[in-house]
């Protein structure tokens, strides 16, 4: 399944976030709708601590993409039911900043 | 199982505007907003003294008292009506029945003239520490570090046409600039502080003399490239808070492909570890690393600082055994201090190609930004034992990695710390 999260600065003026990484990273999180994780991309990984300074002009967007193959951090495939996805850029915050909640339902 | 129904696109969104976070109540959204004015007192929509002064005749100065009635000078003469009409919603939602009047001898817009004038003069007077627009005692009130400056203060705003009746001098405690490990401008600098080098922030890990070069080392992907020396400039807290280089990277061993233990398409190392030559030798604080008010509290407040008094040993690995607590101080999360959970791990880093052997594993608080810090074990008070350098950690912020000191020395040389 294919997963896009997109940031925007819907300001006019240029921001400049503090993004964890070399590179802007962002975690994909899946969980169920009592909040328990069942997938996340970066889980278990271990980053570098760096903070980059990343402008980001006013109306442009920072995206990223990803594909969840529809199976939990432990590699079992997924039961049927609801989900709720989000994605989180990694910031200099705790938590990093996350988007609201995509709601998914898998049939069978 | 398969799902062949999923083949929709899931598309996520935030978005970033400071105007917009100012009543954003998801906790993930980062707070810009100002504080309320009038905190927990009373809604925001209560008027601006300058709005006040428009609508009430005789306006001179408004505050909530303790019980949190609205409390008016009014000069001489003036009627509340005006006062009870602009807070009568106030007052209805909370019960209470009339604004409390007080008799005021000057109007708030003559006091906020003197204000302006009187701050040009007692403002320039060493120990004046404030010019203010009391509203609550309708005089324009200057706070003075010690009384002794009290006859230049008063003269100063006699000089700027404010009449000696209407001014409070009062002995007040200076205002201090709160130093935190991201805005201090460090000199000589400590391990924990910030540091900037082009497009990017990190921490000092510790200061460190080789040979005789006074230097500080931080993690090696704290550098324009990690692995190789590029002459990476430092600047401390940032380069557009002091624009002064303080620091030049000259030692950063490049990472080997192939070599023993190293996994196919990989790069290695034994320590995520870089020396920078300080520009002013001045500027390092052998041995010193800045210290915050508490472990795990969040703070990044300076209060002190934590002296090296030995090093881990010169082992690959180290000597400190896993279950250890260890701490450590970077410009993100402060000081955090944990648990050893696993040595000697052979780590791979994500999103590079880069695998890093024998670095040990801390259960403790880490964030971005806080690369290159100090690892240290507390020994005795202030005194500790340095552990390594930080360079990375989970997603989660639960979980940090460091390179032992071992490692560092096995690639940069015999380090002096303190």
């Amino acid at each position: 399944m294919p997963l896009v999260f997109s940031v925007t600065n819907t300001g006019k003026s240029s921001l400049t976030l503090q993004l964890l990484g070399r590179t802007p990273s962002a975690d994909f999180q899946v969980s169920d709708p009592d909040g328990r994780r069942v997938w996340s991309l970066l889980g278990g990984n271990t980053l570098v601590s760096v903070l980059q300074l990343f402008p980001l002009d006013g109306g442009k967007v920072l995206t990223f993409r990803q594909i969840w193959n529809q199976h939990t951090d432990a590699g079992l495939a997924v039961t049927p039911g609801e989900y709720l996805i989000r994605g989180v850029l990694l910031t200099d915050a705790p938590g990093g900043l996350a988007s609201p909640p995509a709601h998914l339902t898998i049939e069978r | 199982m398969s799902h062949p129904s999923l083949r929709s696109l899931v598309c996520v969104a935030t978005v970033l505007a400071l105007a917009s976070c100012q009543n954003d109540s998801n906790p993930n959204s980062p707070n810009t907003g100002a504080p309320n004015a009038l905190g927990s007192q009373g809604p925001s929509n209560l008027p601006s003294a300058a709005e006040l002064d428009r609508q009430v005749p005789g306006f001179g100065g408004f505050f909530l008292d303790q019980d949190g009635t609205p409390t008016m000078y009014l000069t001489r003469g003036a009627s509340p009506a005006a006062a009870n009409r602009v807070f009568s919603g106030y007052m209805a939602a909370r019960g209470l029945s009339a604004v409390r009047v007080l008799q005021g001898q000057y109007g708030w817009k003559q006091l906020q003239r003197w204000q302006d004038a009187a701050t040009i003069d007692a403002l320039a007077i060493s120990g004046a520490v404030y010019v203010d627009n009391d509203e609550r005692s309708n005089r324009v009130t200057i706070g003075v570090e010690n009384l002794a400056v009290e006859g230049q203060v008063r003269a100063a705003a006699e000089r700027a046409g404010v009449p000696r009746e209407a001014v409070i001098v009062q002995r007040v405690d200076p205002i201090i600039q709160v130093a935190t490990l991201q805005n201090v401008v460090d000199r000589p600098v400590r391990a924990g502080v910030q540091i900037n080098f082009p497009g990017f922030l990190c921490s000092v890990g510790f200061n460190a003399t080789s040979g005789t070069q006074k230097s500080f080392v931080t993690a090696s992907h704290c550098t324009t490239k990690q692995g190789g020396v590029e002459s990476t400039p430092y600047y401390q807290p940032l380069q557009s808070v002091d624009g002064t280089v303080i620091a030049t990277e000259v030692a950063d061993p490049v990472y080997i492909k192939g070599g023993a233990g190293c996994p196919k398409g990989k790069l290695c190392r034994y320590s995520d570890a870089s020396r920078a030559a300080y520009a002013n030798g001045a500027n390092q604080a052998l041995g010193l690393i800045a210290q915050t008010s508490g472990a795990n509290n969040g703070s990044l407040t300076i209060t002190g600082s934590f002296s090296i008094t030995s090093d881990d040993c010169s082992t690959t690995g180290g000597c400190l055994a896993s279950g250890t607590t260890v701490n450590k101080v970077g410009r993100t999360t402060g000081w955090t201090s944990g648990a050893i959970t696993n040595t000697c791990v052979n780590t791979g880093v994500s999103g590079s190609r880069v695998v890093l052997f024998c670095q040990t594993f801390v259960s403790a608080g880490v964030g971005g930004g806080d690369s290159g810090s100090d690892v240290f074990q507390v020994t005795s008070g202030n005194n500790v034992k340095l552990a390594g350098v930080l360079w990375g950690g989970n997603s989660g912020g639960t979980q940090f990695v460091f390179s032992p000191f071992g490692n560092v020395t096995r690639e940069l040389g015999a380090l002096t710390t303190h």
